[in-house]
């Protein structure tokens, strides 16, 4: 049985979002590498064989005490260990550069760039980091203009890990305990979230709530969260006015689970805990604002319910925060309630539209991708679901076990590489309705790698497929050495504008070292 | 003998030209040479014979034999005692390595010259010195070339050491002290003054100890001279003036124990005028820090001293006697006398251009501030082509025209290129109480090294310190009192070579024991001596302690070697080596990426 570590190290929501892969994962023995702080809550993913974790509280107290030498032993010890395993294949869904370097270090022998056979996703390799597969550097080009993805988060990381779809429609956690769910329904609200942006307010909940209870006697609710979140609970008990089962501060990760999975539903904003709900295969209704964005992070379950506010400045760009909280009230609670509802009494919902706010329902299309469907009915596709079909055909046409051959670029040159990109941006082109962009991709690969630098400066599908070429010569091995030369310097351009790294004299054909990001 | 006698001289020109002028002194009486039963020349002093009166040369073969058993494969070996140098021919003979001989008492060195085999040392070093840190400093380079003080073997010439148990025994335990301490180098923070004299020397001190291979970080207050002159006149209100004045020194202060800690240095070194609180000195010795100060002032005039001088754990001065006893009084329990120098990098001979010897030259000049005694004996020499330089000469009266620039302050390049021009450099040093010649003077101005660092000729005055530091009149020209300057001057402008001679002597004496890497190396050995260990040796992140965490782990190990020098590394210090060597990246290296990029992840969070 192949031995497959997954590493994620970010937060509870990122890993219960995991739990879908390790449910995909069938045939392997998983290992999860997580945060320390969590190593309880992946241990509750079903499937997961073995949980090792890197406790980054110390690690970071080490650092900033200067202790160099516990520092690199604490490193040093978990890759001993990750080695120990010799894993058949490491997926790295973490997406930093700390990660990248563990992705490296979890193997017996450095990886090269193009070795893709084990390591996935961002890698620490023999000359410094780099993006190890399409759907790697996919993501990475993704990662500052998000709005032009087609993925949601888990799909990305499905196709990331070479991993087919989830097995769907139960939980992908462990059983809790038996504490089975009662005779009256129960609604279960996450009131906070890990930013005001994306937090509705305490009030907005408990009006739902009230309307809901009112309208299915007999209702229970209850409340979950952090001890962070007790004022947030204080409140809505006090614009609520009846008893709720306040259990805001009181649950370890483990507790939260039994409460969610004895829940009829989980109304949330975009928290671990909706994430939980999906994993535990409860419904929910999302309410997403500010920075979340519903096509990236939805709950990964059918028939999940979101709101979402229409105003022309949601979702908040990830640098460029509004400063208000407006979109807060686009969203009427009687709304959210009406369809709590009918969701708790077993009915279907259907998608609303309106001039402040719509909401959508998780679906997954034929390519087991995940989908929201709007209140909209369209015959054409959408330009997300036209984007997908692209990246799939694209990317899905070199199954795993030739992509590192796909990758090996030494024999080629400039050239051949420019025309592939042109090839695809041909087929780009024919994928995209209108299709206006693409002349001016052409146009612009044409060019030098200079304006290849500018044209991945452009923020839509052009400065995307340009930025992906990019990265596509970032990683490109030893090759002519002319062509080797003039990357070099367009790299070193790059970086020296990016005032990353000053430039070096002795650097390879690549920023190498230097690129260490 | 004669020709033994010539050849060893020419040997001793080619290896240790410094000690011609002392080889061919004439053997004292109280050392006595005769022929031994076999031949050779044996030597007694004050009744103890240095070597066998029957054959003093199978004696050495078969002492040199024994000697060199114990001395591990490739280690350079210091020889203490010369006698008439058979043990050292000896030993010579048997050594694949280098050999240093150090010699306390010099009336041996002309028994040696005139009776040994000193040719046949091959490219040994001797050193004659009766001083222990002087020693120590003369053996500095021999040590560093051998690979450190730990590669060094001591071998005595028993009948020697007899003589001056004391002197050799120091010297032995004070090398092998600075094997343990000293061979990483340490880390030192320079504090310099806000201005005046001492700030230049603040520096000379810090370009010395980078010379001397140390890692140095210089808080240079010069910085906060203006918000001094502001302070000055925000407010006519001298309270207001006075309360604003410790704040900014509160404020310079504490910025020494931020800077310590910051660069986890080992010694914090300030000069004479720079700002240190009693806190920082209890928060600096709390973490071990030893602090030292140069006090380059006159104790009797600037009584400062009075106030912090129990602050520092060091205290260097450039005067002695009366003021030790007066430090001692208080409680300072490490002081001791370092003379001023020169920094030869900066005070040079140049090549100067016409334009430039009309603009700095002159038959006579003086560069420095007017002084009450200046002023009175300068008054005398308006008949003679003089240049005077330097500040504070308000009312010049009859030094008006000889007086350059309108008295504005010369700097240091300016001065260096006075030096070379002028015929004569008048050197009178400064007084506020006497006429003429300060009869008391005792320590020797910085400009007596600089002048003659930058082979200029000098007339300077009669101190007391003097004799010991030059060869009155064979390395610098003296006068007594002020009637002496003008015959002096007409005497030296008349016999060029006469002063060419002099200030070639004095040029060579000063790159031979009067440069600040002297000096800071004489002050760190003497630190070193009473101090365990270096703070940095004990840091975890010092370089050695690393190394011993990484046993088992070739490739960190290999990476730390590199670093060797660095002392105490942090973690950019690590990565900036990562960034330069060439090749594929390995596990350790991959580590400390990883380490870096997570910290800058939490920077970037905030969670720092």
């Amino acid at each position: 049985m192949p031995r497959h570590l997954i590493i994620q190290l970010a937060r509870f929501g990122d890993l219960m979002q995991t739990a879908p892969l390790v449910s995909a994962a069938v045939g392997d023995e998983v290992h999860l590498l997580v945060d320390s702080s969590l190593e309880s809550a992946a241990g509750m993913i079903d499937g997961v064989t073995w949980v090792h974790t890197f406790d980054r509280t110390a690690f970071s107290k080490e650092l900033n005490q200067n202790d160099v030498t516990h520092a690199y032993q604490r490193v040093s010890a978990l890759a001993q260990a990750l080695q120990a395993n010799n894993f058949d294949k490491v997926s790295n869904i973490t997406h930093t550069a700390e990660s990248a370097y563990l992705t490296g270090l979890a193997v017996k022998s450095l990886p090269r760039r193009t070795d893709i056979s084990v390591c996935r996703g961002m890698t620490g390799g023999r000359k410094g980091t780099y993006s190890a597969g399409n759907w790697s550097r996919l993501f990475r080009a993704l990662l500052c203009r998000r709005e032009l993805g087609a993925f949601h988060l888990v799909d990305l990381h499905l196709k990331l890990a070479g991993l087919g779809s989830p097995n769907r429609g139960k939980s992908w956690l462990k059983a809790t305990s038996p504490a089975s769910k009662s005779d009256y329904p129960l609604l279960t609200i996450q009131l906070g979230a890990n930013s005001p942006l994306r937090m509705w307010e305490p009030a907005n909940f408990a009006a739902t709530a009230r309307i809901v209870a009112e309208a299915l006697p007999g209702l229970q609710i209850a409340l979950v969260g952090s001890k962070d979140e007790l004022a947030l609970a204080t409140e809505f008990e006090r614009v609520y006015g009846s008893t709720v089962q306040n259990f805001v501060g009181k649950t370890n990760l483990q507790e939260l689970a039994e409460v969610i999975a004895r829940s009829s539903l989980v109304l949330s904003g975009d928290t671990g805990t909706i994430h939980l709900a999906a994993a535990l295969n409860v419904p929910t209704v999302g309410i997403y604002l500010g920075m979340a964005r519903a096509d990236d992070t939805a709950p990964y379950r059918t028939g999940s319910v979101i709101f979402e506010s229409r105003r022309a400045c949601y979702p908040c760009a990830e640098n460029n925060r509004c400063g208000h909280v407006s979109c807060h009230s686009d969203i009427p609670p009687v709304v959210v309630a009406a369809d709590v509802v009918q969701l708790l009494s077993g009915r279907k919902v259907t998608p609303q539209l309106s001039d402040s706010f719509q909401s959508r329902i998780v679906e997954f299309d034929e390519d087991g991708c995940l989908d929201l469907m709007g209140a909209t009915v369209s015959t054409q596709p959408s330009r997300r679901q036209t984007l997908r079909k692209f990246w799939l055909k694209e990317f899905g046409q070199f199954p795993s076990d030739h992509e590192s051959e796909n990758f090996n670029h030494s024999t080629r040159d400039l050239a051949e590489l420019t025309g592939a990109a042109l090839s695809a941006a041909r087929r780009f082109e024919l994928a995209l309705i209108g299709g206006n962009q693409i002349e001016k991709a052409r146009e612009l690969l044409k060019l030098n790698l200079k304006d290849i630098e500018l044209a991945a400066n452009q923020p839509d599908e052009s400065g995307l497929l340009a930025h992906l070429f990019q990265l596509e010569l970032e990683d490109l091995p030893e090759g002519p050495k002319l062509i080797a030369g003039k990357i070099k310097l367009s790299l070193e351009n790059l970086y020296r504008r990016a005032r990353l790294y000053p430039p070096r004299q002795s650097i390879g054909i690549l920023p190498l070292r230097a690129a260490t990001r | 003998m004669e020709k033994s006698f010539q050849d060893n001289l020419s040997w001793l020109k080619a290896t240790n030209p410094t000690l011609i002028e002392l080889a061919e002194k004439p053997i004292p009486a109280h050392v006595v040479v005769s022929p031994s039963r076999k031949g050779a020349s044996t030597l007694a002093v004050a009744d103890i014979q240095l070597h066998s009166s029957y054959d003093p040369v199978s004696e050495a073969e078969k002492l040199a034999e024994k000697a060199v058993e114990p001395i591990p494969d490739g280690n350079a070996v210091v020889l203490l005692g010369l006698g008439i140098g058979y043990f050292a021919e000896s030993l010579r003979k048997r050594l694949g390595s280098a050999l240093a001989i150090v010699e306390a008492d010099p009336d041996i060195l002309p028994a040696a010259t005139q009776h040994g085999n000193l040719a046949s040392l091959g490219e040994a070093l001797i050193v004659v010195e009766g001083k222990v840190d002087r020693a120590i400093s003369a053996l500095r380079k021999f040590a560093e070339s051998a690979g450190g003080w730990s590669k060094v073997t001591f071998v005595a010439h028993a009948p020697s050491v007899k003589r001056f148990p004391n002197f050799y025994a120091e010297l032995e335990a004070l090398a092998k002290a600075q094997s343990s301490s000293m061979t990483s180098k340490i880390g030192i923070l320079v504090v310099t003054p806000m201005y005046g004299g001492s700030l230049p020397i603040a520096n000379y001190c810090a370009s010395a100890f980078r010379r001397l291979g140390h890692r140095v970080e210089t808080l240079d207050n010069s910085i906060y001279d203006e918000a001094r002159r502001q302070i000055e006149t925000v407010s006519r209100d001298r309270r207001h003036r006075g309360m604003l004045g410790d704040l900014l020194a509160t404020l310079m202060s504490e910025t020494i124990t931020a800077k310590a800690l910051d660069a986890s240095v080992d010694l914090v070194w300030l000069l004479a005028q720079s700002p240190m609180s009693a806190q920082v000195a209890t928060e600096l010795r709390k973490n071990k820090i030893p602090t030292a100060f140069w006090f380059v002032e006159e104790w009797q005039y600037r009584e400062y001293w009075k106030d912090c001088a129990t602050r520092f754990d060091y205290f260097f001065t450039i005067q002695d006697s009366g003021f030790h006893k007066a430090l001692a009084r208080m409680g300072v329990a490490h002081a001791k006398k370092l003379d001023l120098a020169a920094d030869p990098t900066v005070h040079r001979p140049l090549e100067l251009t016409p334009a430039e010897i009309t603009e700095y030259g002159s038959d006579v000049s003086h560069v420095g501030a007017g002084f009450r005694n200046r002023r009175q004996v300068f008054s005398g020499l308006t008949g003679y082509d003089f240049k005077l330089w330097g500040n504070d000469w308000d009312d010049p009266g009859l030094l008006r025209k000889h007086l350059q620039r309108d008295g504005a302050r010369i700097s240091s390049a300016d001065m260096v290129k006075i030096f070379n021009a002028s015929r004569i450099n008048l050197n009178l040093h400064s007084s506020q109480f006497h006429d003429g010649v300060n009869p008391d003077g005792d320590y020797v101005n910085p400009r007596t090294f600089e002048i003659a660092a930058a082979k200029g000729f000098q007339l300077t005055d009669r101190r007391s310190d003097l004799s010991s530091l030059f060869n009155r009149d064979g390395e610098v020209a003296v006068f007594d009192t002020a009637r002496d300057i003008a015959p002096m001057i007409e005497h030296y402008l008349s016999r060029p070579d006469e002063r060419h001679r002099i200030a070639e002597a004095g040029y060579r004496r000063v790159l031979k024991d009067h440069t600040y890497d002297l000096r800071m190396s004489e002050a760190l050995n003497y630190i070193f001596a009473f101090e365990q260990k270096p703070a940095s040796a004990r840091h975890p992140n010092h370089i050695d302690n690393l190394k011993r965490e990484a046993d088992g782990d070739p490739e960190l190990l290999s990476l730390l070697e590199e670093m060797q020098a660095a002392g105490v590394v942090t973690l950019d210090q690590i990565i900036d080596r990562i960034r330069k060597r060439d090749g594929d990246l390995n596990k350790a290296e991959l580590i400390f990426l990883l380490m870096f990029e997570f910290r800058r992840w939490m920077a970037e969070k905030d969670l720092a």
